[in-house]
């Protein structure tokens, strides 16, 4: 059986860890030419190993730092170098603030950064790898509930993630006519060592846990590869009229 | 995947007969259902498929429940369903008449109730089972000359969340899907005359309608195992309609070459 995304090659930020490291495997168990991209060589190493353990090629890997227009410019030219086109843009860079400050308490620094990794970043990789995306393209961003609900001492990383959204629609609407699709994952709480980043500073991180598994209605966390099925989805043809839109993978968290 | 049971409503035509065709290609064994009205299209499918079929009124009480009984019956269990029956008036709401009022609700929203209970009754027993109910744009949209399929549909929105969260201490998955326009026999007619369409196209930024198939892929993907973290979600399924506002005014004899639906392959 050929695969979902046979033969299409999918650039995929923010591969180091969790969500994004999950995408990759599983677009390149469905057939795609998967380049791996992250911040840490180290991350990109291990992630680039599950890749060929998963579907037996060697993927080309990359550090790149979504926050460095330069970075993100050179891996696009690089990819477009060896395969002549992108069809996937997966993108899942993103950052938190784990010590949750209070907005008076929030440092310009803190607050560009964020906003630099989470949005800037997805605007330099559109921007750079759009002109090289066919028609048939998908983007797909990865966002939050946090598009469309608030959580306390976390507003830099709502906003940025509402931002996210707001731009994954304008650019579903500019690129429509190209027949380019852009959509959004909005996942819950999904058990990745961004949540364990959060997990550790708490002074019980059982009690938190089973907080956030409550969150939900299915009363546990989702899963990295949970949400790579969704990516997955919305990258492949399955998804050829959907566009513009948040697809929320959080196990009902915010339907109640 | 391995064989499941589903059964789909309004699978005589449209999107429900396109979710059949999908499911059936995909391995599943049906239990097909559609109005009284409808029975000759349903039973064309239900062979075409081989498919049990029942043709009865959805928003009748005991219809849901001998869905459930002989879906059960001849496959042994019941995994999925596609809740998807729904009709639509258009029409100037100061001529439209109570009794299309009635009507509207009693099928799309009786009905919608009716078979997600009775279909989650069965699955609770196994602790197991996934939902897609069919809303609509309509769901979030004031839709011209159409005010109360659109409360309908936002009926239909508010009950997929809603079971999601009841039925998800029994292991069931609900969500909902939210197609734009789509080409449909219940649509062709607008579709079709390019003064009627050219208004509504210039809305689409995908510049056309989907194919059932479209929505099809989207509620077995929404079914399916992988989505096992997805529930209480409405999917739009739209072509970027409800994402925002285009002010290009299409016309519809501007290009020569109108933009289609992809073949997909199974």
């Amino acid at each position: 059986m050929s695969g979902r995304v046979e033969g299409k090659v999918a650039l995929v930020t923010g591969a180091g860890t969790g969500i994004g490291r999950a995408v990759c495997v599983r677009l390149a168990e469905e057939g795609a030419d998967v380049v791996v991209t992250s911040r840490t060589a180290a991350n990109v190493a291990e992630t680039r190993r599950l890749v060929a353990e998963a579907c037996g090629k060697d993927p080309v890997a990359l550090s790149v730092d979504v926050a460095d227009r330069a970075s993100v410019d050179a891996a696009v030219d690089e990819v477009v170098e060896r395969f002549g086109r992108i069809d996937i843009l997966s993108l899942n860079a993103g950052i938190e603030l784990v010590h949750g400050p209070a907005v008076v308490e929030t440092t310009d620094e803190e607050w560009e950064r964020i906003f630099r990794v989470n949005m800037t970043g997805a605007f330099y990789a559109c921007r750079a790898a759009i002109p090289h995306m066919p028609s048939g393209g998908s983007i797909v961003n990865m966002a939050s509930i946090n598009a469309f609900v608030a959580w306390e001492n976390d507003a830099p990383y709502t906003a940025t993630k509402g931002a996210l959204m707001q731009f994954t629609r304008a650019l579903a609407l500019e690129l429509a006519p190209q027949g380019i699709r852009v959509n959004a994952v909005c996942p819950g709480v999904i058990d990745t060592p961004l949540t364990d980043s959060f997990l550790d500073r708490s002074e019980d991180a059982s009690a938190l846990r089973a907080d956030y598994a409550a969150a939900s209605p299915l009363n546990r966390l989702g899963t990295a590869r949970e949400v790579a099925h969704c990516v997955l989805f919305l990258a492949s043809d399955e998804a050829s009229f959907v566009t513009g839109t948040g697809l929320v993978v959080d196990g009902a968290t915010t339907a109640r | 995947m391995s064989e499941r049971v589903a059964i789909v409503t309004g699978a005589s035509q449209g999107i429900g007969c396109a979710i059949s065709h999908t499911l059936a290609e995909a391995g599943t064994r049906l239990c097909l259902v559609a109005a009284p009205a409808d029975e000759d299209a349903l039973r064309s499918v239900a062979e075409a498929l081989e498919a049990e079929h029942l043709a009865a009124d959805i928003g009748e009480p005991e219809t849901a429940g001998r869905a459930v009984e002989l879906a059960v019956r001849r496959f042994g269990r019941l995994d999925w369903v596609a809740s998807n029956a729904g009709i639509a008036y258009f029409e100037d709401v100061l001529d439209a008449p109570l009794a299309h009022f009635d009507h509207t609700m009693h099928v799309n929203v009786r009905g919608m109730y009716l078979m997600v209970t009775e279909a989650a009754r069965e699955m609770a027993k196994h602790g197991q089972g996934a939902i897609v109910c069919t809303a609509s744009t309509a769901s979030f949209a004031g839709e011209e000359l159409q005010a109360v399929y659109n409360a309908s549909k936002g009926a239909v929105a508010q009950l997929a969340r809603s079971f999601a969260v009841d039925l998800a201490r029994y292991g069931i998955r609900v969500n909902a899907v939210a197609p734009g326009w789509v080409r449909t026999p219940a649509t062709e007619e607008i579709v079709a005359n390019p003064a009627d369409w050219s208004k509504h196209r210039s809305r689409i930024p995908m510049d056309r309608p989907a194919d059932p198939s479209e929505i099809a892929a989207v509620v077995r993907f929404l079914l399916s195992d992988e989505a096992s973290y997805v529930t209480g979600s409405v999917v739009l399924v739209d072509g970027g309609l409800t994402a925002g506002y285009r002010f290009t005014d299409w016309d519809a004899s501007a290009r020569d070459d109108p933009p289609r639906a992809p073949q997909l392959s199974a």
